[in-house]
C-alpha cells in the first residue's frame, strides 16, 4: 500500500532510506508515516483519512472501487457503480489499523463481484464474514489478549440496484440528496441502543459516558457473528445524490446531519472529503477521521447539487 | 513458507524519555525447514571418557551399553565416529581400513553400525583426563565435513586433571562454535564449571547423569535430538539503530544462555550476528533488551529488526517496536512472555547465587537466596525445578520463600540442581505460537 519514503530522514539526517514500513534505516524512527493522511480521488468516487491531532496512528482505513464493467452505461466513467468500506480499528489495541486496513480490502475484494440483484444482500453478508477472517487471522499470541477489532462499514451500488449499506459498530453512512441529507445507518452503540429500546432520551444518551462504548465490531473477541445490519436506499433517478461514508471521529463533529452537505456544496469530491476532515480537526479532532464520498447520480456541468442547508 | 516462524511478543509502548525496550521472541522451525533450505549432511562424534575412573561402579560397562544404545539411534547416511578419551584420544571406530572411510568416519549402515558394535566391547578404563586432546580429535574429525552438521556427544566422570585448565581454555577458544557439543558428567566426582563452559563454547547442554545405568536412556535421547536436527546453522541477525545499545541477546527457552558475548558481525555496522547452532524441528525463545535514544511522545520507532539467517541467506525476520505515549494504561503494561522469561532468569540467577553461597559456607547469604528461588519456582509452576531444590533445602513455605538448608545434601542432588537450574518453563505450551481465534 505505501510507497516508502525518499529523500533524508527529518529525525537524523541520514539518506540511508527506509525500510518498507516507512522506519528510517539509520536510526530506526519512522519518520512517515503513510497511514497518517490518505487520500484518493477517483472522480467520482473520493476519500480522506488523517490521523488527526490527538491519537499516535491512524487506526481508520477505507477502501474503494470503480465497477464499471458489464457494459452498456456502465462503460462511462459518470454512471458506473461503486464499492466503498470504512473501517475504524479500536483504539489502544495492537495492529488495530492492521485490522481495519484488512477488513476494508476484504470486503472490497467480495463486494466488486457482478452479480444479480437479488444476490447483493447475500454478498453483503459475506464481505463482512470475509473481513471478520481478515480481521481474526491477525490475532496470533504475539499481539496479546487483546485481539485486533474495528467497526465495519461497506456500501455497494451499482445502476439498477438500490444502494446498499452494511455495517457493524457506528460508522455512517450518508446520502446527500436535493431533499436533504439522510443517514442509512443506525449506530450500534451503547447510547443508541439505549435510545432505541426507550430506556434514555437522546439527550441522556448525550450525557452518558458510555454513550460512545460500541456493541459490534469485527474481531477474534467480538460476541456476535459477524452478520452487519443491513439498510438500502431506492437511488432516485433522475436527480443528483451522493453517499458520504465516516467514521465517528468525523461525524461526532457534526452539528446536524444536514451540515454533512455543505462540505460538498461545490460538487468536488476530494474537496469536500477534505472540508469535513479539517472540521473534525478544527473541533478537537479527539479520533481519526475518515470521509469518503462517491456519487450515486453525477449533477451535470450546468446544474450544481443546489441543496437546501443553512451556511455553517 | 519457509519453514520458521518469527513471533515478537513486546509492549511497544514506552513512557515519555522511556529508553529500554525488552522484547521475547519466539522461533520455530518446522519440519518443511530442513527442505526449505536444501537440508544438511550430518557428522555425529561419540566422545566417551575411559579413564581409570571408569572402572568405578560398573561405569564402563554401562558407557559400552550406552555407547551402543547410540550407535543403534544414528541414521542410515550419517557421518559417525567414536573416540575413546583418556589423557590422549584414540579412535575406537572406524579404523582406517574401514570400507568409506574418511577423515576419521564412516557412513552409517547396518554392517557399519555392526562393526562399530563389536569395537565399542573394545574400550578398555585406564589412564588420565586430558579433554583438550579429545576436542582436538573431534575438530580434526569435523573438519573433514565443511557444510555439514557437526554434532558431538561428549561424556566424563571426572575432573579435567591430567592438563593444566590452561589447555582446555586454548582448546575451547580454538573450535568455539567448530561444532555443538552435548556434555553429560556421570556421577558426582566431575565439575560442573567444566563442563558448561565447554557446553556454553560449543552451543550445547550440559547435565547430570547420576546412575551409571542411567546412561544408556539418555545416550538414546541425546542422538535422537541430534539426529532430527536438519540445519546446520541458523543465525539470529540483529539490527539495532545507530546510537542504540543493545543490552543483552540471551535465549530463555528451552534453556536460558546468554548470547550477548558471542556476536559476530553482520553484514553492516547496525547489525550484528549470534549463532544459535543446529536446529531440527523445535522451537526457542530469546529476550532481546536494546537502550535506543528516546524520541518525542507520539513518534516511532524500529528497536531492533530480528532476522533468521540460514546459510548466510535471511530468511524470516519479527520487528520490536517502540511507540513513546503519555497513556500510563499502555506504557505501564508489562508484556507476559517479557515477565515469565525475566522471572525465570531470577530463577535461574537465585540458584546460583545461592549454591554458590552454600558452597562459601555462607549460609544466610544462601538461604535467602535458594528461599527466592523456591518462591520464584512455586510462582511460575516450575515444579521440576521445585523439586530439585526441595532435595537442598527444607520447604516450609514456598510461597514466602521460607526455607531451611539442608546440611547433608547430596552432591549428586547440588550438581543436578546446579546444571539443571537453566532449564525454563514455556509461558505457554511448545507449538502453541501461531492460530488465529
Amino acid at each position: 500500500m505505501a510507497t516508502p519514503p525518499v529523500g533524508a530522514c527529518p529525525s537524523c539526517g541520514s539518506g540511508d532510506g527506509y525500510d518498507q514500513d516507512g522506519f528510517c534505516l539509520s536510526c530506526g524512527v519512522r519518520s512517515v508515516r503513510p497511514r497518517d493522511r490518505m487520500e484518493t480521488d477517483l472522480g467520482r468516487l473520493a476519500a480522506v483519512s488523517d490521523k488527526g491531532p490527538r491519537k499516535v496512528r491512524n487506526e481508520d482505513s477505507y477502501g474503494m472501487v470503480l465497477l464499471n464493467e458489464g457494459g452498456g452505461d456502465g462503460d462511462r466513467p459518470d454512471r458506473g457503480g461503486f464499492v466503498v468500506a470504512v473501517c475504524d480499528g479500536v483504539s489502544n489495541i495492537p495492529r488495530s489499523d492492521e485490522a481495519s486496513q484488512a477488513a476494508c480490502d476484504a470486503a472490497v475484494a467480495v463486494l466488486g463481484r457482478p452479480v444479480a440483484v437479488a444476490a447483493v444482500e447475500d454478498l453483503m453478508i459475506e464481505a463482512a464474514a470475509r473481513a471478520s477472517e481478515a480481521v481474526n487471522r491477525l490475532a496470533t499470541p504475539a499481539v496479546g489478549p487483546e485481539p485486533p477489532s474495528c467497526t465495519y462499514l461497506a456500501v455497494r451500488w451499482r445502476p439498477g440496484e438500490e444502494l446498499t449499506v452494511g455495517w457493524l459498530g457506528d460508522c455512517r453512512a450518508y446520502v446527500v440528496s436535493p431533499s436533504g441529507v439522510t443517514c442509512l445507518t443506525t449506530d450500534h452503540s451503547w447510547g443508541s441502543e439505549a435510545v432505541a429500546s426507550g430506556s434514555l432520551t437522546q439527550a441522556e444518551a448525550d450525557r452518558d459516558d458510555r454513550s460512545h462504548a460500541i456493541t459490534r465490531w469485527l474481531g477474534a473477541d467480538a460476541s456476535l457473528p459477524p452478520i452487519p445490519a443491513v439498510a438500502h436506499y431506492p437511488v432516485p433517478p433522475g436527480s443528483s445524490a451522493l453517499l458520504v461514508a465516516c467514521s465517528d471521529g468525523a461525524w461526532n463533529y457534526l452539528e446536524s446531519a444536514e451540515q454533512v452537505a455543505t462540505f460538498f456544496n461545490d460538487g468536488d469530491l476530494l474537496e469536500g472529503a477534505r472540508r469535513f476532515t479539517q472540521h473534525a480537526i478544527d473541533a478537537g479532532g479527539h479520533d481519526n477521521i475518515t470521509v469518503a464520498a462517491a456519487w450515486l447520480q453525477m449533477p451535470s456541468a450546468s446544474v450544481s447539487l443546489s441543496i437546501q442547508t443553512e451556511p455553517v | 513458507m519457509s519453514g520458521f516462524n518469527v513471533q515478537v511478543f513486546s509492549n511497544e509502548y514506552l513512557p515519555p524519555g522511556g529508553t529500554e525496550v525488552h522484547a521475547v521472541v519466539t522461533v520455530r522451525a518446522d519440519g518443511s525447514a530442513a527442505s526449505a533450505t536444501g537440508g544438511n549432511e550430518a557428522i555425529e562424534v561419540l566422545v566417551l571418557d575411559s579413564s581409570g575412573s571408569m572402572q568405578t561402579d560398573g561405569r564402563i560397562y554401562e558407557a559400552r551399553r550406552a555407547l551402543a544404545a547410540a550407535v543403534s539411534q544414528i541414521r542410515d547416511g550419517v557421518w559417525f565416529s567414536i573416540v575413546a578419551g583418556t589423557e590422549a584420544a584414540h579412535l575406537v571406530y572406524p579404523h582406517a581400513q574401514v570400507k568409506g572411510y574418511h577423515s576419521g568416519a564412516v557412513r552409517a549402515d547396518a554392517s557399519t553400525r555392526g562393526q562399530a558394535l563389536e569395537a565399542i566391547k573394545q574400550v578398555r578404563a585406564d589412564g588420565g583426563t586430558a579433554i583438550s586432546t579429545w576436542l582436538d580429535a573431534a575438530a580434526g574429525i569435523v573438519n573433514g565435513f565443511p557444510g555439514a552438521i557437526h554434532h558431538v556427544l561428549l561424556v566424563t566422570d571426572g575432573k579435567n586433571e591430567s592438563e593444566p585448565p590452561a589447555a582446555l581454555h586454548a582448546a575451547l577458544a580454538r573450535y568455539q562454535g567448530l561444532y555443538q557439543v552435548d556434555c553429560r558428567g556421570v556421577g558426582a566426582n566431575w565439575s560442573v564449571p567444566e563442563l558448561r563452559s565447554i557446553a556454553q563454547a560449543f552451543l550445547g547442554t550440559v547435565d547430570i547423569i547420576p546412575q551409571p545405568q542411567e546412561m544408556a536412556e539418555e545416550f538414546k535421547a541425546i542422538m535422537e535430538a541430534a539426529m532430527g536436527k536438519a540445519i546446520a546453522s541458523v543465525e539470529l541477525r540483529v539490527w539495532t539503530p545507530q546510537h542504540a545499545e543493545l543490552i543483552f541477546v540471551k535465549q530463555v527457552a528451552p534453556v536460558i544462555e546468554d548470547l550477548t558475548a558471542r556476536a559476530q558481525p553482520g553484514p553492516n555496522p547496525l547489525t550484528r550476528d549470534f549463532p544459535t547452532g543446529a536446529w531440527g524441528a523445535e522451537e526457542r525463545d530469546y529476550h532481546v533488551a536494546v537502550r535506543v535514544k528516546a524520541a518525542g511522545v507520539g513518534e516511532e520507532m524500529l528497536a531492533a529488526r530480528i532476522s533468521l539467517v540460514v546459510n548466510d541467506t535471511p530468511i524470516s525476520q519479527g520487528l520490536v517496536k517502540a511507540m513513546w505515549s503519555q497513556d500510563e494504561q499502555l506504557t505501564a503494561r508489562i508484556n507476559p512472555e517479557v515477565a515469565h522469561y525475566t522471572g525465570q532468569q531470577e530463577l535461574a540467577a537465585a540458584i546460583a547465587d545461592g549454591l554458590a553461597a552454600r558452597q562459601a559456607g555462607n549460609d544466610d547469604e544462601a538461604t535467602t537466596k535458594l528461599g527466592r528461588a523456591v518462591q520464584l519456582a512455586a510462582a511460575a509452576g516450575n515444579d521440576a525445578t521445585t523439586k530439585l531444590l526441595a532435595q537442598v533445602v527444607e520447604i516450609d513455605n514456598a510461597e514466602s520463600g521460607t526455607v531451611r538448608l539442608k546440611r547433608n545434601a547430596e552432591a549428586l542432588d547440588l550438581m543436578a540442581l546446579d546444571t539443571r537450574s537453566t532449564k525454563t518453563t514455556r509461558v505457554r505450551p511448545a507449538g502453541g505460537g501461531e492460530g488465529g481465534a
